[in-house]
């Protein structure tokens, strides 16, 4: 029984190696998990984004079709507030090809998704929740915002 | 401090396992998430957002229609032709609305104005010439015109002898647009569109046996089939009637006394650019007058604009149409 170690020491090696052990399993799969909501959280900013994408460019044939040159045009769509427990907010950028850029707060992901249309697009931004892809007559040009 | 020799020890294994639990909690509503996720993906498109075209598309047919048949029953004055149309229109806003309020739908098509214009015609006899009132076989129908539509000839094919053609001239002071119908050395019809900047195009079409052969200018179609050279250039550009001409050309007919038959166009021109000679070689049918053989004018819708709304609990669309049926695409 009274080998030559000490109880300290003993309680020390032991509690230092299941320390290290736990805080390896915590970690990893802490890691997995945040990996994974990651990976989640972009893969459902990148439908969402692709749905939108499809409203623009409907929302661009129905601006199109117009023989008026102010014509009321929208589109709404519902999604949730929130992607995976994080607040987003979705982006359109003009440029070439248009782009609709989504981002999410926390952890910090962005998704980009190109679009064609015809009508012009102009900077604008809204946040997750029912968004609106709209034709702005004072603008001329297809915006998105919140329903 | 842990307590070393009871049995109560293994806190951290007990924190650990805590930590991790929470962790597994969390990575379900992750997967819950990523579930969801391709539900989403599989959704179609926001409901009403395409039939808004469609509709659209129904309304413009519609009104179309109208604008056909309240010019073949016209009567020639031009507050009868309103009257008429806005009358069917409004027929067409109870009905459709009703129906499409059944399908969820709020849709509303309303009269909003319109574009008099002529129709040059002879269709009275299907055996007289292309020639003008008075008989000349090259004349001028109108001119200053800024749009053809619904122009459509049906040649009498055993009464004409196109050996030598038969050309319908579209010119403005600069350029001009021509359109040649002939018969070639193999019997068949030969119609040679020739454009003011690109190469002349020719189709040809087998019609022997036919009494009557049609050509639809602004449709481009010759004895019932499709005809590039009347809606495509070389290159493969649009090129419709009249295309490259600014929008105030005259409409002329060459040798018209080569060709029999009938033909039609509605015109959006004014009275007085109509015989610009005053040669009289179209008559006015004023109302309650039998149409005569040769060729006439009369009053005549050349469009109509109609209000077009339509609302779903999601999409909105609301703009004006402009109803111009049988015109060449802009």
């Amino acid at each position: 029984m009274t080998r030559a170690t000490s109880v300290t020491l003993s309680y020390v090696l032991m509690f230092g190696i299941a320390t290290v052990l736990v805080t390896g399993l915590i970690i990893a799969g802490g890691g997995f998990v945040e990996d994974q909501r990651e990976k989640v959280i972009r893969q459902e900013m990148s439908v969402i984004g692709n749905h939108l994408a499809g409203n623009l460019e409907q929302a661009d044939r129905l601006t199109q079709a117009s023989d008026s040159s102010d014509p009321v045009v929208y589109i709404n769509e519902s999604f949730q507030n929130q992607v995976t427990g994080s607040t987003y907010n979705i982006e359109l950028v003009d440029g070439n090809p248009p782009q609709l850029v989504l981002n999410s707060t926390r952890p910090s992901v962005s998704v980009r998704v190109n679009a064609t249309v015809s009508s012009d697009v102009a900077n604008s931004q809204a946040s997750g929740g029912t968004v609106s892809i709209a034709y702005d007559q004072s603008a001329d040009a297809l915006v998105v915002r919140n329903a | 401090m842990a307590n070393i020799d009871g049995e109560d020890r293994g806190q951290i294994i007990l924190v650990a396992a805590f930590i991790l639990a929470v962790s597994f909690v969390v990575l379900a509503l992750v997967v819950n998430s990523a579930i969801f996720t391709e539900n989403l993906a599989t959704r179609g498109d926001v409901a009403g957002s395409s039939d808004a075209l469609e509709y659209r598309h129904e309304a413009e047919q519609s009104v179309g229609a109208i604008v056909r048949s309240t010019n073949a029953n016209n009567n020639t004055d031009q507050s009868y032709l309103r009257e008429n149309a806005t009358q069917s229109v409004d027929n067409i806003k109870m009905m459709g609305g009703y129906q499409q309020s059944e399908l969820g739908r709020v849709v509303n098509v309303t009269y909003k104005s319109e574009t008099m214009g002529y129709r040059i015609a002879q269709d009275n006899s299907t055996d007289r010439s292309y020639t003008s009132y008075q008989n000349a076989p090259t004349w001028k129908l109108a001119e200053d015109i800024d749009a053809t539509r619904d122009f459509r000839m049906r040649i009498n094919w055993t009464e004409s002898d196109l050996n030598s053609p038969f050309v319908v001239d579209l010119n403005d002071s600069t350029e001009s647009w021509n359109m040649t119908v002939r018969e070639s050395a193999t019997d068949e019809i030969q119609v040679e569109v020739d454009h003011p900047s690109s190469p002349s195009r020719t189709c040809e079409r087998d019609v022997t046996g036919q009494e009557t052969v049609t050509i639809d200018v602004t449709d481009g179609v010759v004895a019932d089939e499709p005809c590039p050279a009347l809606t495509r250039a070389s290159d493969g550009t649009a090129m419709w009637l009249g295309e490259g001409l600014s929008s105030s050309y005259t409409i002329e007919f060459q040798d018209g006394d080569e060709i029999a038959g009938t033909y039609s166009m509605v015109l959006d021109v004014s009275e007085a650019d109509i015989d610009p000679a005053a040669a009289t070689h179209v008559e006015e049918i004023s109302q309650d007058e039998n149409i005569s053989d040769p060729p006439y004018y009369t009053d005549a819708l050349y469009s109509v604009v109609v209000a077009y709304k339509y609302r779903t609990h999601a999409v909105a669309y609301e703009t004006a149409i402009d109803v111009a049926p049988g015109e060449t695409p802009a």
